[in-house]
């Protein structure tokens, strides 16, 4: 599944039926390749669930187990959506736009970027200036 | 291998940019070179963000992952040298050094133009060559910017830098097929002292 399908999806607590919000982003843990955090809100306002605090990804809703579950994003936490990509040959690749990732377990596969798919285990780092890009063995298209 | 060539010019005003976390760190201010080794030593910084100007610290060559079109790319934050760990001519920058506007004589007292800009070969870190602006003399060329290979040696005093005569027709109007210029320049004046 795609980030982009998944945003705008309502966020409801099992325990209460309450709606809680509405997936606007992730955020990604590079170490595991999975996605850390759903994103609620945007901003300063912007709040989380951690993906292991999901009790299903749904084709209409994400369900969380409690409450309490949604918490304040840490300011650490970014997204990498909207980033610039840039190889570590110190080439732009474009911004990051999509994210794709297994619904069941959070594993991400690949992300995209204007110049196509980049497979997960090619992120080397999302910092707060980009994210950082192996180069392929390949050499690179030069544009 | 692929030989990167770039001119210094575009070298400036880069971010300098951790692998490790995808940070911006620094722009590259100038490049740091050494006219008698023909040799890029680093390069000078500026900070970024709001404290921008000038930064103590400076980039060696050495602690550079790679340089590309958007960015120049260092381990992590550790790259970076404060200017009293490095040679003193590092600490200087390539426009003091004076290369630029410095002109450019052939030993058959030729003049063929001033330095403005340095082509740096990033793999190596060697200077390559220098971009002219031409002079009147070198036909339906003045005007226009040269390259001009040099040769791993060079003779420079305080503003003229002596090339052998023989680089004029190695010279090239654009950055493709100046490698091989360079490589062939060389090989001939390799071939002659032999």
């Amino acid at each position: 599944m795609k980030l982009s399908e998944l945003r705008g999806r309502k966020v409801v607590s099992r325990s209460s039926a309450e709606q809680l919000g509405e997936v606007t982003d992730l955020t990604v843990d590079l170490a595991t390749s999975h996605v850390r955090a759903l994103s609620l809100g945007k901003g300063r306002k912007a709040r989380e669930v951690a993906w292991s605090d999901l009790h299903s990804v749904g084709p209409d809703a994400v369900i969380v187990e409690e409450d309490d579950r949604v918490v304040d994003a840490p300011p650490a936490a970014a997204s990498p959506v909207g980033r610039l990509t840039l190889s570590d040959s110190g080439n732009a690749l474009g911004d990051l736009s999509d994210v794709t990732f297994d619904e069941e377990s959070g594993k991400i596969s690949s992300v995209t970027t204007v110049q196509g798919e980049v497979e997960a285990d090619r992120l080397l780092a999302v910092g707060p200036y980009a994210v950082i890009i192996a180069t392929r063995e390949e050499a690179e298209v030069p544009g | 291998m692929n030989n990167l060539l770039l001119r210094a010019t575009e070298l400036v005003g880069l971010p300098v940019v951790t692998i490790d976390a995808g940070e911006a760190i620094a722009d590259t201010k100038d490049v740091i070179y050494s006219s008698d080794r023909g040799r890029v030593l680093g390069f000078t910084l500026n900070k970024r963000g709001r404290l921008r100007g000038p930064a103590k610290e400076m980039l060696p060559i050495d602690q550079v992952h790679a340089v590309g079109r958007d960015a120049v790319m260092v381990a992590n934050a550790g790259a970076l040298a404060s200017p009293s760990d490095a040679p003193a001519q590092e600490a200087q920058d390539a426009a003091g050094r004076n290369v630029l506007g410095n002109s450019v004589l052939t030993d058959d007292g030729k003049q063929l133009g001033k330095v403005t800009d340095l082509i740096v070969e990033m793999n190596a870190g060697e200077v390559v060559g220098y971009q002219l602006a031409g002079d009147e003399s070198l036909q339906g060329r003045a005007g226009q910017p040269l390259l001009l290979p040099l040769p791993a040696t060079l003779a420079v005093s305080g503003d003229v830098l002596m090339v052998p005569g023989s680089v004029e027709v190695f010279i090239r109007d654009d950055l493709s097929g100046f490698g091989s210029a360079v490589d062939d320049f060389r090989a001939q004046l390799k071939g002659a002292s032999e």
